[in-house]
């Protein structure tokens, strides 16, 4: 492989510059594709992020998308015509769900971007910084963790409105506590580490040291919670919406379609099954893409 | 390990002071202002005045805070606008339910998560163990509410071998209130009829709400006790001719144990919380019903209440779970 | 008279481990007796099977990936390659205990010193007759007298103290007591000073010592410290990479060792008195046990080296009387192998 050899004559293209981290990263690939859960997951998430993407431009009845009304179709069976048959004013399940795809995957990111955008520089902060400051945060973090996320969002979200819109802002509060945690105790132990140690006393200023030996060592798991959470987020929405707290009708969000679908049991079951079964097919996606990367990770891979 | 518990339990006040200030910062923060907030969405100016100058909303955000930590001492958590009730006494009727609900739940995923667990990782790589590791897996990623939904439909709707939904049927009275639970209290007066009715009702929500946890605890379970049985302390173990079942069920397991009990604190907490989601389902009378069909009617004060209430819940268990984690394993008591 | 059998009868024993990597050829015809109430100390650097030889013993390794594919292990006359596992059960505490090495890690946590030591007393009485079993008290009582056999203070207060409470050397004579609970005829040390500060080290060798000389017991040595070994044992044997290079007298090893690797070893330690000179290593790492040499397993670093050496295996050779050798330099007729 990568020849030490003093002799060979230095390339400085970004390839040989990066040689050892690209390494790295076939290294992680490699070790992830001989996982079968985690390429199963891999597979889910593809699935749900091309969807997301060009899902809208390929549904077979777009007109139901924007809301058509066709009462002609309502309530019908799945059949070839509609794969997860039609609602309560015929629009196609499946295109629905579909669109759906994109307003879910907007929802995980953000909730998942804003409570690692608050949780991980916090975190870093109280494992770094240590004294009254950690104290303060992780007490309040602390008293956060102690409430159920679902209900304490019910309770922001009750505040606030019922809205798509309010029930996100509610569960990136409720969620960016669990990062600070992580990356604090993590934080902690990196602090302890020699080369960190070694690179203080060699009189680095402290945000080098945050970049250059904490942050990207922090990476990994930030990765494993992040893909873990985007499944988790996506259910935490839709059982908002589930509610009646989240997503309004006729927006098409899993949660709140299969709240009214829930009037439509049991003769037109399809209704409230297919959404949910798309719920759990992503969530898993995510959980096993979260497993895969955290036993690629943790070289002490659990019972594998 | 007194010394360990006096702490743990002026932690835990602390804490609770914490959520009345979360709680409290809550409807303060909502962009209604509180009084019409608590007086709900079809009061009249008036009302709302009214309300205003009966909890003092006017005054400055400190006296505010001082008279919500007065009330909340004396049981004063609000009144409902929907039922009309106190809050505190619609959490007492409504708590039970949950409590009964919760517990039963908890009990299945611990009753049959741990051996579970134990067989799966004795039996690596068998037919047994990949089973269990499928369930565990996408357990966690079933919505509780779509899985009781499921469970409705298949075996209450098309099977017909359960019951749809509520505490008890129809035909049956509820037992004299001791406990308050339905399945205690018919037990302690023999009313075998209204037992396996209230147990009946109570199968679906429970599976509904235990899954996810059931899936988790499992799986923690089994990769702590893979690594229990690889340490050394086994070798010597086997190396005096120790049981078997000793060396697994004592000797690693008490090892295994640790993680799998912070586990299952942490998936109570998604079971109290889901409680609102499978009580919808199932029309089960507790207090997650009872927060939803608030939230839905914008009816502000008793969400707080049971927000209170599972937070509450919540601690104490997480209490139990630190006791629990300290009298296993000495070293933590020391450590403080 | 008839030649006594020897306690204990490593008959060319070749041990493979499956691993993901390949077939290991770990032991590869370990042959060397012991008779009762002898000291035998087994030396090498790690890595070289002597460890694995004496879980062999035990039958310590699991199964499956490692098997025996020649030669056997006579204890008193039976081979525990051949016997059942119920019947090794029966052995392991009883006939032949284990001090393994390192008491952090080799005691539970979790679990009392009284607990773990009673748990030990406890497996012991199964195999007494019921009449005369002990009771719980019994059993503690017990457990307190194997305390004070290994020489720790305040025996009845240790039974309630957890592990980490203890220091190192108390927690290695924990285990010693542990393995003295079944009075088995032959102990088998794993490393078991590895572990502690020089100073316990002496102590815990002492008492090794003290029970050896009292209770008559037979002991397997093992370390990679030949200073440990010969200050217990008066015979030594000496391996490398899964074969046996010497087997003499401590004090006739340690005066003319004849094996290259042993006179090795000896340039390599570090002498108190007198002049040193400089300390000489043994250059050169052990062999890759996946694809073996052909022919000696110490041909590769050998100062002595020769053609043959590549070629064929030295057979193990009585060079002096109780003193064998296997090395080309030391030709004559190879010593008696039932197994071949």
């Amino acid at each position: 492989m990568a020849s030490l050899d003093e002799s060979a004559p230095p390339a400085n293209g970004w390839r040989e510059r990066h040689a050892p981290q690209l390494r790295q990263l076939r290294l992680y690939w490699h070790t992830y594709r001989r996982s079968g859960s985690a390429m199963l997951g891999l597979f889910l998430a593809i699935v749900f992020l091309l969807l997301a993407a060009i899902g809208p431009a390929i549904v077979p009845y777009p007109e139901d998308a924007a809301g058509a009304v066709n009462l002609a179709q309502k309530l019908q069976p799945p059949s070839a015509a509609h794969w997860f048959g039609t609602d309560e004013v015929g629009n196609d399940i499946l295109t629905r769900v579909v669109v759906g795809t994109r307003l879910s995957l907007a929802i995980a990111l953000i909730i998942t971007g804003v409570a690692a955008g608050i949780g991980v520089p916090l975190g870093i902060l109280a494992g770094y910084r240590g004294g009254w400051l950690r104290e303060v945060i992780m007490r309040v973090t602390d008293v956060f963790l102690a409430v159920p996320g679902l209900v304490l969002a019910i309770a922001i979200v009750a505040a606030l409105g019922p809205s798509i819109v309010n029930a996100i802002i509610a569960l990136s509060l409720v969620w960016w506590p669990g990062y600070v945690r992580l990356i604090e105790s993590k934080t902690l132990s990196l602090k302890g580490e020699s080369y960190v140690e070694a690179a203080r006393l060699a009189g680095a200023s402290t945000p080098r040291i945050l970049f250059s030996h904490i942050l990207p060592n922090c990476l990994s798991p930030i990765l494993v919670k992040a893909s873990m959470d985007m499944g988790m987020a996506i259910l935490a929405a839709a059982s908002l919406g589930f509610i009646g707290l989240g997503a309004q009708p006729p927006t098409p969000e899993w949660g709140a379609m299969i709240s009214i679908g829930r009037n439509y049991l049991p003769t037109w079951w399809w209704y409230a099954t297919f959404p949910g079964l798309v719920i759990y097919l992503t969530v898993l996606g995510f959980n096993l893409v979260g497993d895969g990367l955290r036993d690629v990770f943790d070289p002490r891979s659990r019972g594998r | 390990m007194a010394i360990y518990i006096g702490k743990r339990l002026a932690l835990l006040l602390a804490m609770l002071f914490g959520l009345l200030l979360i709680t409290f910062s809550i409807s303060h923060v909502a962009p209604g202002d509180p009084a019409s907030l608590a007086a709900g969405p079809d009061a009249t100016l008036q009302m709302v005045e009214q309300i205003r100058q009966e909890y003092g909303l006017d005054q400055p955000l400190p006296i505010q805070l001082g008279r919500y930590l007065m009330g909340v001492v004396r049981g004063d958590f609000g009144r409902s606008v929907r039922t009309n009730h106190d809050v505190l006494d619609d959490l007492v009727t409504y708590f039970p339910a949950t409590f009964e609900l919760v517990v039963f739940s908890i009990l299945i995923a611990i009753v049959l998560g741990i051996p579970l667990g134990i067989l799966s990782a004795l039996g690596q790589n068998r037919w047994f163990d990949h089973l269990a590791r499928v369930v565990s897996v996408s357990g966690v990623a079933i919505p509780m509410f779509w899985l009781g939904l499921m469970l409705q439909l298949l075996i209450a709707l098309d099977l017909g071998l359960l019951p749809l939904g509520g505490r008890l049927g129809l035909m049956s009275t509820p037992p004299q209130p001791i406990t308050h639970l339905y399945l205690v209290d018919s037990l302690l007066q023999g009313q075998w009829r209204v037992f396996s009715d209230a147990a009946a009702h109570l199968v679906l929500p429970a599976v509904a709400l235990c899954f996810p946890a059931l899936a988790s605890i499992i799986r923690v379970n089994r990769a702590e006790m893979i690594e229990a049985l690889a340490q050394d302390y086994i070798v010597t173990a086997r190396a005096h001719s120790i049981s078997r079942l000793r060396t697994v069920c004592v000797y690693a397991l008490k090892n295994a144990i640790l993680p799998t009990l912070a586990m299952i604190g942490l998936r109570f907490g998604w079971m109290l919380g889901g409680t609102v989601l499978v009580e919808s389902v199932f029309d089960w009378p507790g207090v997650g019903l009872y927060a939803t069909q608030s939230a839905i009617s914008q009816d502000f004060q008793p969400i707080m209440g049971v927000t209170l209430l599972i937070g509450t819940c919540f601690m104490l268990s997480n209490l139990l779970i630190d006791l629990t984690y300290a009298w296993i394993d000495p070293r933590t008591r020391e450590a403080g | 008279m008839n030649e006594q059998i020897p306690l204990l009868a490593f008959d060319n024993l070749r041990l493979d481990i499956d691993t993901f990597d390949g077939r290991l050829q770990i032991l590869d015809g370990i042959t060397f007796e012991l008779a009762a109430h002898e000291t035998l100390g087994i030396v090498g650097e790690t890595g070289c099977g002597k460890s694995v030889t004496v879980r062999s013993l035990l039958r310590l390794l699991p199964m499956p990936p490692a098997r025996f594919t020649a030669g056997a292990i006579r204890y008193k006359g039976t081979d525990l390659t051949k016997v059942s596992e119920g019947a090794m059960r029966r052995l392991r505490g009883n006939e032949i205990a284990l001090i393994p090495q390192d008491p952090m890690t080799y005691l539970n946590p979790l679990l009392t010193i009284g607990r773990q030591l009673t748990d030990v007393i406890a497996a012991r009485q199964k195999s007494e007759p019921r009449g005369t079993r002990l009771d719980r008290k019994g059993q503690r009582t017990r457990a307190i007298e194997l305390l004070t056999e290994v020489q720790l203070p305040h025996p009845e207060r240790l039974l309630d103290a957890y592990p980490h409470a203890l220091s190192g050397g108390m927690r290695q004579r924990v285990l010693i007591s542990m393995a003295l609970a079944g009075e088995p005829a032959l102990l088998v040390a794993d490393e078991p000073t590895t572990a502690l500060d020089v100073t316990i080290q002496g102590q815990v060798l002492r008492l090794i010592h003290q029970l050896v000389e009292r209770l008559g017991l037979a002991v397997v040595l093992i370390s990679h410290d030949l200073g440990v070994v010969a200050k217990v044992c008066r015979r030594i044997v000496v391996m490398y990479a899964g074969t046996i290079v010497e087997d003499a007298p401590t004090a006739r090893l340690l005066e003319s060792p004849l094996h290259p690797y042993t006179q090795g070893l000896l340039k390599a330690i570090p002498k108190l008195h007198g002049d040193s000179g400089k300390l000489q290593g043994i250059p050169g790492s052990i062999p890759n046990l996946l694809d073996p040499p052909r022919g000696c397993r110490f041909y590769p670093r050998c100062p002595l080296a020769m053609d043959v050496c590549a070629r064929e295996k030295p057979p193990a050779v009585e060079a002096a009387p109780g003193h064998r050798v296997a090395c080309h330099h030391y030709p004559g007729p190879p010593v008696e192998a039932v197994y071949e």
